[in-house]
């Protein structure tokens, strides 16, 4: 993974972080993608941090799913009753 | 004190919102339960390794901060007073499965807290079960995978919400570098687990 080592130019993070979190105008986004068509190390990490972003919002998601609050009310009303 | 206006619940502080509960408003203890559900969880994995472990022991300290308001005063941080709780609970779990270990399964007549052990084997799941269980256990096996710098920033960004600016005061680190290490964490976690999960992503 020897794109992970690259280091790029704090304005390209920048636009790395806005196109993971969908934060990019049409046209920004368009253009971004025309330049990552022209650097695989770039598009190769876009991409990967755009895609692990949206698996960490699994991760979210699926412990929100797990009813957290739901279960520590249902012990908070057991333990009152 | 003001009166309590839940539309204004995320504004206040963490002493606010335990006085308001105090008064019996029950919107601001959910307030603090989203506020500090991840990041006790966070804090207690140090203690425990063990994510179920930690799930209860979180459990258990809202339960008794729940049950224990009256006793909370405000000469002392809210926070504090409750990783306290959560830290002595931990202690006892780790005492508990020190004795456990070393003497018996069953149930200890002389300690009124311990109880008898139901054990069930974990490795024996219906498909659905095992398929959500496996991603579950493979996403947290990748972010705790990710090295130290990568995984706090991470974890702060896409668990806990906070935005960069946020994650930057608390950390100290300069803006540029929680950027740069938030794309690689974030790229290292998919490339660990894409073995796992088809994601089926359009660009």
């Amino acid at each position: 993974m020897k794109f992970l080592d690259k280091e790029y130019h704090p304005v390209i993070e920048n636009y790395i972080v806005d196109y993971s979190d969908d934060n990019l105008e049409l046209v920004e986004r368009d253009a971004f993608e025309e330049v990552l068509v022209h650097d695989d190390d770039l598009r190769e990490l876009a991409f990967s941090a755009k895609e692990g972003k949206k698996l960490l919002g699994m991760l979210r998601e699926i412990k929100a799913k797990e009813g957290f609050l739901d279960r520590l009310n249902s012990k908070i009303s057991g333990s009152s009753n | 004190m003001d009166a309590f206006k839940a539309v204004s619940v995320k504004n206040y502080s963490d002493e606010d919102l335990m006085e308001y509960f105090q008064n019996d408003h029950e919107p601001a203890f959910t307030e603090l339960v989203r506020r500090y559900q991840d990041r006790l969880h966070n804090f207690l994995y140090r203690y425990t390794h063990d994510h179920q472990d930690c799930e209860d022991l979180v459990q258990e300290t809202f339960l008794r901060v729940h049950k224990s308001k009256a006793s909370y005063e405000r000469i002392a941080k809210f926070s504090t007073w409750m990783y306290t709780i959560a830290l002595n609970l931990a202690k006892s779990l780790y005492k508990k499965k020190q004795r456990m270990y070393k003497v018996s399964i069953h149930k200890d007549p002389n300690d009124s807290e311990d109880f008898e052990m139901h054990i069930e084997d974990p490795n024996i799941l219906p498909d659905q079960q095992l398929h959500e269980k496996l991603s579950l256990e493979q996403l947290e096996k990748a972010l705790m995978s990710l090295p130290e710098d990568f995984r706090e920033v991470v974890m702060l960004r896409d668990l806990q919400d906070m935005t960069y600016e946020e994650i930057s005061d608390a950390t100290g680190i300069p803006m540029g570098t929680v950027k740069s290490r938030i794309n690689r964490g974030r790229a290292q976690v998919q490339h660990m687990i894409e073995s796992y999960v088809d994601l089926g992503t359009s660009f």
